[in-house]
């Protein structure tokens, strides 16, 4: 397979950078959806949805933060003018009707504003008119990820844990800003880009929740419900997220990591993965294992 | 008389002696309750504020050790404590769930045992019956109960703490939040869960009783003003407050006793496999968790109105649109409960219904923050330090509910919710905003709470630091949260560790903020500095 250099876009204001890998001297052509360090906002979106997400956190802030930043100042201002040192005697107002009206009547029209498009926002992440291209089945354990597809009357069904470090050579996970301690597991759940997917997402114990901040996805896995979500990636690249639901001992420790493959690649997956799955996803990664 | 009779009769008089000794005795026991009960209002009050000092400090000591975890990746503090504890096993293993019982117990204990019994009992008894011109709260001895009962529930918390939760570990890792099936008897076998759930029945009995207590004596010794609408709006906060205690507090007593049962005698409420849905848990739960926080911050309301009132030397502007703010927020914080629940899969309109209502009460809140201003302003302001800590209240306050705003949106839960920017917009609003309000009633009614007085510069500086620390602990809680950081994790990936180092900072900063405020009240009370009786008269 050629490779091919996916070089990231330049970050845009607060938005975090997809982090460019390299290991040695060469740079491997991974996407990597993951926070950077010292990032002040959201993570840079990889999906519709999270586009969308982003555009509505964009809003809310415009329209909050002066609002945080605006009262304080009027404070030190009114206690500079109005302090008693200064010994005027002024005329006190305890009320108006108008301006308690006003008051009452613009934060009304403000909400509104922000209310109307978050709406928007919730509705076009709940719906989703397209059929998927496929279901995944995602059980939550503690304090691991179960992943199944179905195809036909052959179905993939693997465990994804948090990858142990001592396994990093083994799999061919050496590098840490591609993997990093925490967010990496063994074997990620494997979907195609720019495709509907349906998540079917349910415990087999306590309360989880499957969440990947870049894909703006944030579910709760719930015993004995089944809570669907859909997901389109627009490039390919490895998402990770980690479990948002308090769920015991092992919950920071129960990882999800999302690798978006192309197409042609998921279906030569689904082929061998039917097979053996560690052998399917070293046909995934031919070049990881070319280079060591 | 003969023998007999002489016998039969002389055990008659035996036996009428022993009567009247023993009605005597019982007598002498009801007496000896009677004053055991009947203890003075402010006493209680300044009793409430101990139990709250002791309470609050331990709090504040396992969220220093759980910011010190934080401090970096890796765990390197519970596993220490771990092999304190265990002495043998996997130590890391073992402090993960150490880590999750701090994390519980420090919940627990701030809002139940240092936040509710300082601003609501401690305060409420100290000033409210003087406000309305009474002697006393309606039922006096059933103050007295309402502490027993609150030193009893903390004992089990404490209790449960020292009891396995798990089969091999001590303390319940459920979160303040008892979610099940976590906190059911297939993961938590031990008994501590089981201690939790009675310390919960306790403090809400606690609180329910006080909560009476209050309303009955708001609604009915008017003394002083002829109609409530003349009386203080910290007398309204504590009003709305206590009731939305007697409208939700059943709820809390009917999911816990709920989970009580299911972990005891296999009821399955909240069972899936026989049906049973743990997100009625939820519903239960947060129906009075959210008005919870809402019966916190009222009282804080209050008290802020009536300093800024004070020391602009103004009446409160618009007092009848502050009280029906109040009474807004507390109507309309019944009906938002699952803007905690954005994500357990609730319908689209669900959703769109929980987002427009919590959105609601935003407004009776600018209401609020509006009337402060507009009492400064044309005031004649003294920045005394009751009014340094009631302005910094609102500022805070802001801050934390503009974080509420975003939050309130189902949409943006997508990204932010579990992670540390609610851990952020709540710390915000408690442990800075209620804090505050609760510390400038410290130093409004410091002369009442000690016959002393404190010195204004230490108590100026004590805000500041406060101020400073608690802003770096928590401002870079929103840019983890952000990225993505999940909370109630004991460890977290190399990047986030930026601002957890910062935000660790802040914390050791605020414990030294801790120690200025015991200082404050030592050097009040060893340089006998003896208060005025209205030590605020003169900043008019």
């Amino acid at each position: 397979m050629r490779r091919q250099l996916i070089v990231p876009k330049a970050s845009r204001g607060y938005r975090s950078l997809g982090l460019p890998c390299c290991f040695g001297s060469w740079t491997v052509s991974v996407y990597i959806g993951a926070p950077a360090n010292w990032q002040t906002g959201l993570q840079k979106a990889a999906s519709p949805a999270m586009r969308r997400t982003i555009q509505l956190t964009q809003l809310t802030n415009l329209v909050l933060l002066p609002i945080a930043a605006i009262i304080p100042i009027a404070i030190i201002a009114l206690c500079k003018r109005y302090s008693a040192s200064k010994n005027t005697k002024w005329k006190h107002i305890n009320q108006n009707v108008w301006i308690e009206m006003l008051w009452t009547v613009v934060p009304i029209a403000i909400l509104t504003g922000i209310c109307v498009p978050s709406l928007k926002v919730l509705r076009y992440q709940i719906n989703q008119k397209r059929k998927a291209f496929t279901d995944v089945k995602v059980t939550a354990h503690q304090w691991y990820w179960n992943y199944e597809y179905s195809f036909g009357n052959k179905q993939i069904k693997y465990d994804s844990n948090i990858l142990n470090e001592s396994l990093r050579s083994k799999l061919s996970k050496t590098n840490l800003k591609s993997y990093p301690k925490l967010f990496a597991v063994d074997y990620e759940l494997v979907v195609p880009t720019k495709r509907v997917i349906k998540l079917l997402i349910t415990s087999a114990d306590v309360i989880h929740a499957f969440a990947v901040p870049s894909l703006g996805i944030k579910v709760d896995a719930v015993p004995g419900k089944i809570n669907s979500a859909w997901i389109k990636t627009t490039r390919a690249g490895i998402y990770y997220g980690q479990c948002s639901e308090f769920c015991g001992k092992g919950h920071a420790y129960m990882p999800i990591a999302i690798r978006v493959v192309d197409q042609h690649s998921f279906e030569k997956w689904i082929k061998a993965a039917e097979a053996n799955i560690s052998k399917a996803f070293r046909v995934l990664r031919p070049k990881a294992l070319a280079n060591g | 008389m003969d023998n007999s009779e002489l016998q039969i009769a002389i055990a008659c008089f035996k036996l009428y002696n022993l009567l009247i000794r023993t009605k005597r005795r019982l007598g002498r026991i009801v007496e000896f309750m009677d004053g055991l009960t009947s203890w003075n209002h402010k006493t209680l009050g300044k009793a409430y504020m101990l139990f709250s000092v002791i309470a609050g400090s331990i709090g504040i000591a396992m969220s220093a050790l759980m910011r010190a975890e934080l401090h970096k990746p890796d765990v390197q503090v519970f596993n220490r404590i771990a092999k304190f504890v265990y002495k043998t096993g996997d130590f890391v293993d073992q402090a993960k769930h150490l880590y999750n019982v701090t994390m519980t117990a420090h919940g627990l204990i701030m809002m139940f045992y240092m936040l509710m019994p300082m601003l609501i009992n401690g305060f409420g008894n100290l000033v409210v019956p003087e406000m309305l011109g009474a002697s006393s709260l309606a039922f006096p001895k059933m103050g007295t109960v309402s502490l027993a009962l609150l030193v009893w529930s903390l004992a089990h918390t404490v209790t449960s703490l020292i009891t396995k939760g798990t089969s091999t570990e001590y303390g319940a890792g459920t979160g303040w939040t008892l979610y099940p099936p976590l906190s059911n008897a297939t993961f938590h076998p031990g008994k501590s869960v089981n201690h939790v759930l009675k310390a919960m029945y306790l403090a809400s009995a606690s609180s329910l009783i006080s909560a009476t207590n209050f309303v009955s004596t708001i609604l009915n010794s008017r003394k002083l003003a002829n109609t409530l609408s003349e009386a203080s709006l910290f007398v309204w906060g504590i009003l709305m407050s206590s009731i939305l205690l007697v409208l939700t507090l059943p709820v809390l007593a009917s999911a816990i006793t709920m989970l009580l049962t299911d972990r005891l005698w296999d009821t399955v409420f909240f069972e899936p496999k026989a049906g049973g849905d743990p997100v009625l848990f939820q519903h239960l739960f947060w129906f009075f968790g959210h008005p919870e926080v809402y019966i916190l911050i009222l009282p804080a309301f209050g008290i802020v109105s009536e300093i800024i009132s004070k020391f602009s030397n103004k009446r409160v502007f618009g007092k009848p649109g502050m009280v029906f703010a109040m009474g807004l927020i507390g109507l309309v914080g019944l009906m938002v409960w699952a803007h905690h629940m954005y994500t357990v899969g609730l319908s689209y309109e669900a959703q769109k219904y929980f987002v427009i209502t919590t959105m609601a009460v935003a407004v009776p809140t600018g209401i609020k923050v509006f009337s402060w201003l507009s009492t400064l302003w044309r005031g004649s302001i003294s920045l005394k330090p009751p009014m340094v800590w009631a302005l910094g209240f609102v500022c805070l306050f802001v801050i934390g509910g503009i974080t509420g705003v975003q939050l309130a949106n189902a949409s943006l839960s997508k990204t932010l919710h579990d992670t540390y920017y609610v851990v952020a917009h709540f710390h915000y609003i408690l442990s800075l905003a209620a804090v505050f309000a609760l510390l400038a009633a410290w130093y409004y009614w410091f002369h009442k709470i000690t016959k002393h007085s404190y010195k204004s510069s230490l108590c100026i500086l004590h805000s500041i630091i406060t101020f400073v620390g608690a802003n770096a602990a928590f401002l870079p809680q929103h840019f983890l949260g952000l990225a993505g950081m999940p909370r109630r994790c004991v460890d977290y990936p190399e990047a986030f560790s930026g601002w957890n180092k910062v935000s660790s900072y802040g914390a050791y900063l605020s414990l030294a903020s801790v120690v200025l405020f015991f200082y404050i009240i030592a050097e009040a009370v060893v340089r006998n500095r003896q208060s005025p009786q209205d030590p605020w008269k003169q900043s008019f």
